[in-house]
């Protein structure tokens, strides 16, 4: 390290939006680092920093087969020579191999995909290609690049977006004459596959598809792109086609074999990188305990410290992108850095360089902030995980990532947007309160060592299957000579199908058995594609979309909707039309919605006795009612009121591991006093939750819990499950002993934030008084363990400091029984109509 | 994972389309077999050879990855009389049946006689053997008798649709109550949505009318190119 130069004499000067002059030079990252560092309170909040030093190209030794008019091309353009990695990944895909390339941000992954594309469009005038791209946004800005690529070599070929934004008369023409065309999952399952004899020329001349960033298909939305992939190429066979599939992932633990299953069959995997990189320094930031005013102590929240973080780092010319988990939390960074800069006028300067990005914000003011940010007009964004995926926004020097991301695989993603090819770059982790969050503080080794994780799809889940088995019916009948292609199952859930009615078999094939178009029954996300539009009241602007749920849970009428820092208050949703009129006012207050849920049992799978309690999994119905929302002051984030939500509740049909505590178990814990148990339950569950999520290698949204009466539940957040409870269920003892062990390892003294407490991130549903408010919840949850795990019974020591409570308020009116509410409800309409006869 | 038939059968039934989605229950047209006799004169019976099939189609649509050969005529000679088949197909699975039984049939023929089918009928037919995944080429010599009457008239008449070949070379006068081909669609379409058979009787009146011209088309146009 002494011996590199403190300054890389080949590298760019830093363009800095504040210090434009070119005498100015500004400070390295690695000095800005140091400055930071100097300027904490205590040296401990670094709790780690790790150094990925500088790393040259590794280019390739020999060219690949392409095509001498892009060789011509590459060697012009200044691409030359390939990367290792990226020649041995065209070679293989140019001999007709099934490929996926695995390795970090920027490290030339489009090359791959694109070029063996256009090799093959050069070479033969009539290949056709398809490529895949998880968002709209991607697809514009790969789009962007492929044009580069085709006009740079002035090649006349007809691409284009085939999306939902397409006009129908580039639809037409894309149909008719398009080679290479850029679509998502969604518009190949909804719109292409169901009419593929309008698009007989690609689906009889297709090469190559292209599926680019696959880590993100995964879970929910990947299972159903492996049932549309499966369909896709069954059409492909039916046109007499068979396609060579290209995939690019980020970098997860098993790329081989999430690609193998998400298409079906082997691939090979290219994981070696030869790109060069940036030195680049990594640290941990664990923010200090602080005293709050009424004496009780607490850690200071992520947000807080990268508000002070960021406008110094584009204050020194660092152009740096901070990571925040929720939409909110875009908002209230940016709103805090604005309010904090207020009154002096270098601070106003820095903070008007930087913007929020966000889903939610309209299409075009996400474009313009791609690009501001990609010219270096801005000096850095707030964002959520929406910039995490390839779009390319130029090189960054600093990534502020506030709180853990959720998976391993997103960390790497996030903290690789910081990073050039040569010179220095930085990456702030700062620690959250989460239990996952102050666990990597504890074993920083593991955030900086631990692989990525698995990408899980489960390609014969049966609530996804059969919905695609009729979308495929719909396409071309079904036999059995398809059982190769989707699935071994097919004839038994045809027949079943047809004894349902929806399928009906005639000479072997089985048809729909009624007129349908069953695409659009089917959504492959989640998120629904249903839209609120959101219209502010006075300009009359539309200011921005969001989807279904997300609206459901902060459009309600009397939220407060923080749009670019400024606060709007929801005066009306319309649901006819999906309209939410938001009105600009000045509050000093956001909200944040209370939920209740409720679980009901609808099939049992398997149940067992364990100590102190029964466990069973079962599939469940789970509805989540909006009960009301809380209004949360700015900065103190005290409680200063509640308000009503009327809105249907959410449903979701799941698979639960239930843990049913006996009857020996809750009379023994009332000799501790109300709210022991209940405490302790809650306690063991989130730990549970948490501790399964790391055990199934997945997000923890992944998985919610619930606590109900004597009742543990513990499920997966997707419609029909997706194994991850299956699993808890399996290994119900060895989690329990992990969660016991979180719990002992803590250093707190009654539960905090980190083990037993909720965490303050999340959206909690709304608990129970009793919980929040009960004073020694590790004791309770340590005293639950040890019966749960058949220990020794641990005797809690009720007395002592007791942990930080929040202040209980007033709780919303209790929400009617539903079934009592729906009675009300048709009375109401009953008579309303029976007065205007 | 749990695969049990009990959770699939559930899976499917929350598939299924809300309630107040009615359906209807549509009548179904049976198979139409009948021997014509006296529909054409004895010369033209005697002039054609019992090995040609007689084709006309009507479909649901005229794109055929979209639309169904909803009704298959076709006539042939047996013996002293004309054997006239006409099928009806409602949805894609009986579809199958009856282009497989037509595949079938075709086995006894040696040429096949339509009017555009090199244009529409036949090439409409592969897609759809094609989409049901049976053998897709057609297995007899095609005689279109379009393009023979284009090539003679095109100048002369003000079009070469059937009606027009009918009047002026078989002195068939103008159908009034007919209903034009295009109009087929939208009454196949009501039939399938519960209307009775009424609606779909003048287009099987028609295609009994297409076919039987057919017949005589054949006999004149042969004629014409032997003794020009």
């Amino acid at each position: 390290m002494e011996t590199r130069p403190r300054r890389n004499p080949l590298r760019k000067p830093l363009r800095n939006p504040l210090h434009d002059s070119a005498l100015h030079e500004a400070p390295t990252p690695l000095e800005v680092l140091s400055d930071v560092e100097a300027r904490l309170g205590s040296a401990e909040e670094l709790v780690a920093r790790q150094t990925l030093p500088a790393r040259d190209a590794v280019p390739a030794e020999e060219a690949p087969p392409l095509d001498s008019r892009i060789l011509e091309h590459l060697q012009k353009s200044g691409t030359w020579p390939l990367y290792r990695h990226q020649a041995q990944s065209i070679s293989r895909t140019l001999a007709g191999e099934d490929v996926v390339i695995a390795s970090s941000t920027a490290s030339g992954k489009t090359l791959c995909c694109t070029l063996p594309v256009i090799d093959a469009m050069v070479r033969d005038p009539g290949a056709h290609a398809l490529l895949l791209y998880p968002t709209k946004a991607l697809s514009q800005d790969q789009h962007r690049h492929l044009r580069g690529v085709i006009d740079g070599m002035g090649l006349q070929l007809e691409t284009g977006i085939y999306d939902g934004d397409t006009e129908p008369t580039m639809r037409r023409r894309l149909r008719r004459s398009g080679r290479i065309i850029l679509t998502n999952p969604d518009m190949l399952h909804a719109s292409i596959l169901p009419n593929h004899g309008g698009w007989g020329a690609l689906f009889a001349n297709l090469r190559y598809v292209v599926l680019d960033e696959v880590h993100t298909l995964r879970g929910i939305f990947g299972s159903h792109v492996s049932s549309v992939i499966r369909r896709l190429r069954r059409i492909c066979r039916h046109h007499g086609s068979d396609p060579v599939f290209i995939a690019a992932s980020a970098t997860i633990r098993n790329p081989g074999e999430h690609v193998g299953r998400l298409i079906g069959r082997d691939v090979s995997v290219i994981e070696d990188d030869g790109s060069p990189r940036g030195h680049k320094e990594v640290v941990l930031w664990n923010p200090p305990v602080v005293e709050r005013t009424d004496g009780t102590l607490t850690r200071r929240g992520p947000t807080s410290v990268a508000v002070r973080l960021l406008p110094e780092l584009v204050r020194r010319g660092l152009r740096t992108i901070c990571f925040a988990r929720t939409r909110n939390n875009v908002e209230l960074i940016l709103r805090y850095i604005r309010e904090r800069a207020r009154g002096a006028s270098d601070r106003e300067e820095v903070a008007s360089k930087i913007e929020p990005y966000r889903a939610g914000y309209l299409p075009t003011e996400r474009r313009r902030i791609e690009s501001s940010l990609f010219d270096g007009e801005l000096g850095g964004v707030v964002s959520t995980s929406a910039l995490e995926v390839g779009i390319d926004v130029g090189g960054l020097d600093g990534c502020i990532i506030v709180g853990w991301p959720g998976s391993v695989c997103s960390f790497m993603q996030q903290a690789g947007r910081a990073g050039r090819r040569h010179g220095e770059s930085l990456v702030f982790m700062i620690a959250g309160n989460d239990p996952i969050d102050q666990w990597f503080v504890r074993h920083p080794e593991s955030l900086f060592g631990s692989s990525p994780e698995n990408a899980v799809i489960e390609t014969d889940n049966p609530y996804i299957v059969a919905r695609h088995l009729i979308c495929a019916a719909y396409e071309l009948p079904l036999t059995s000579a398809d059982d190769d292609l989707l699935g071994p199952g097919v004839t038994a859930m045809c027949t079943v199908l047809q004894e349902e009615k929806r399928l009906r078999e005639e000479g072997g094939a089985w048809y729909l058995a009624r007129e349908e178009y069953p695409a659009t029954q089917v959504k492959l996300r989640t998120a629904s594609e249903e839209n609120f539009t959101i219209l502010e009241l006075g300009p009359d602007n539309i200011v921005g979309e969001l989807d279904y749920v997300a609206a459901m849970l902060s459009l309600y009428e009397g939220a407060i909707y923080i749009h670019r820092t400024e606060t709007f208050i929801v005066e009306e949703m319309d649901h006819v039309n999906c309209l939410v009129k938001i009105r600009r006012t000045k509050t000093g207050y956001y909200t944040q919605v209370l939920t209740q849920k409720r679980v009901t049992v609808t099939e049992e799978w398997d149940t067992r006795e364990v100590c102190g309690a029964r466990i069973r999994l079962a599939e469940v119905e789970i509805r989540t009612r909006l009960t009301g929302y809380k209004k949360v002051r700015f900065h103190s984030t005290e409680n200063i009121g509640y308000g009503e939500v009327h809105l249907p509740p959410l449903e979701l049909d799941t698979v639960s591991h239930e843990i049913s505590l006996d009857r020996e178990t809750v009379m023994q814990s009332e000799e501790h006093g109300p709210g022991f148990l209940r405490s302790g339950m809650h306690g063991v569950a989130r730990l549970f939750r948490d501790l399964l999520a790391i055990r199934a290698m997945c997000d923890p949204g992944d998985i919610d819990h619930h606590v109900d009466d004597n009742l543990i539940h513990i499920f997966d957040l997707y419609p029909g499950g997706i194994g991850y409870s299956e699993l808890g269920h399996e290994q119900h003892g060895e989690i329990l002993k992990d969660v016991l062990e979180a719990v002992v390892e803590c250093p707190c003294v009654a539960g905090c934030p980190s083990c037993v407490l909720p965490g303050a991130s999340r959206i909690e549903s709304s608990l129970e008084s009793e919980v929040m408010e009960y004073p020694y919840p590790k004791e309770a949850t340590r005293w639950l363990l040890h019966r749960l795990l058949g220990l020794e019974p641990y005797k809690p020591e009720l007395h002592g400091v007791p942990a930080p409570v929040e202040s209980p308020l007033k709780p919303p009116a209790p929400a009617l029984d539903e079934r009592v509410e729906r009675k009300i409800r048709k009375v109401a309409r009953l008579t309303s109509r029976g007065n205007r006869g | 994972m749990k695969q049990g038939k009990q959770r699939l059968r559930r899976v499917i039934q929350k598939l299924q389309p809300k309630k107040n989605t009615h359906f209807f229950s549509p009548t179904i047209p049976e198979d139409v077999e009948v021997d014509l006799e006296g529909v054409v004169s004895p010369e033209v019976l005697n002039q054609t050879p019992e090995d040609v099939m007689f084709l006309d189609l009507e479909t649901t649509g005229l794109r055929a990855s979209r639309s169904l050969a909803a009704m298959i005529g076709f006539l042939y000679r047996k013996g002293t009389v004309l054997h006239l088949s006409q099928w009806y197909a409602g949805d894609a699975a009986s579809e199958r049946r009856q282009l497989k039984r037509l595949r079938d049939k075709m086995a006894e023929f040696r040429e096949i006689v339509t009017y555009n089918g090199d244009g529409f009928d036949l090439p409409f037919l592969c897609q759809r053997w094609k989409w049901h995944q049976l053998d897709s080429e057609c297995p007899l010599i095609s005689r279109d008798l379009l393009p023979l009457v284009r090539k003679k008239y095109r100048r002369t008449w003000p079009d070469c649709r059937l009606v027009t070949a009918e009047e002026r070379l078989l002195g068939l006068p103008r159908c009034e109550a007919d209903v034009p081909g295009s109009e087929a669609p939208l009454r196949f379409q009501d039939l399938r949505e519960g209307a009775p058979f009424e609606v779909i009787e003048p287009i099987y009146l028609h295609n009994r009318r297409d076919l039987i011209s057919l017949v005589g088309l054949r006999y004149r146009l042969q004629e014409e190119m032997l003794s020009p």
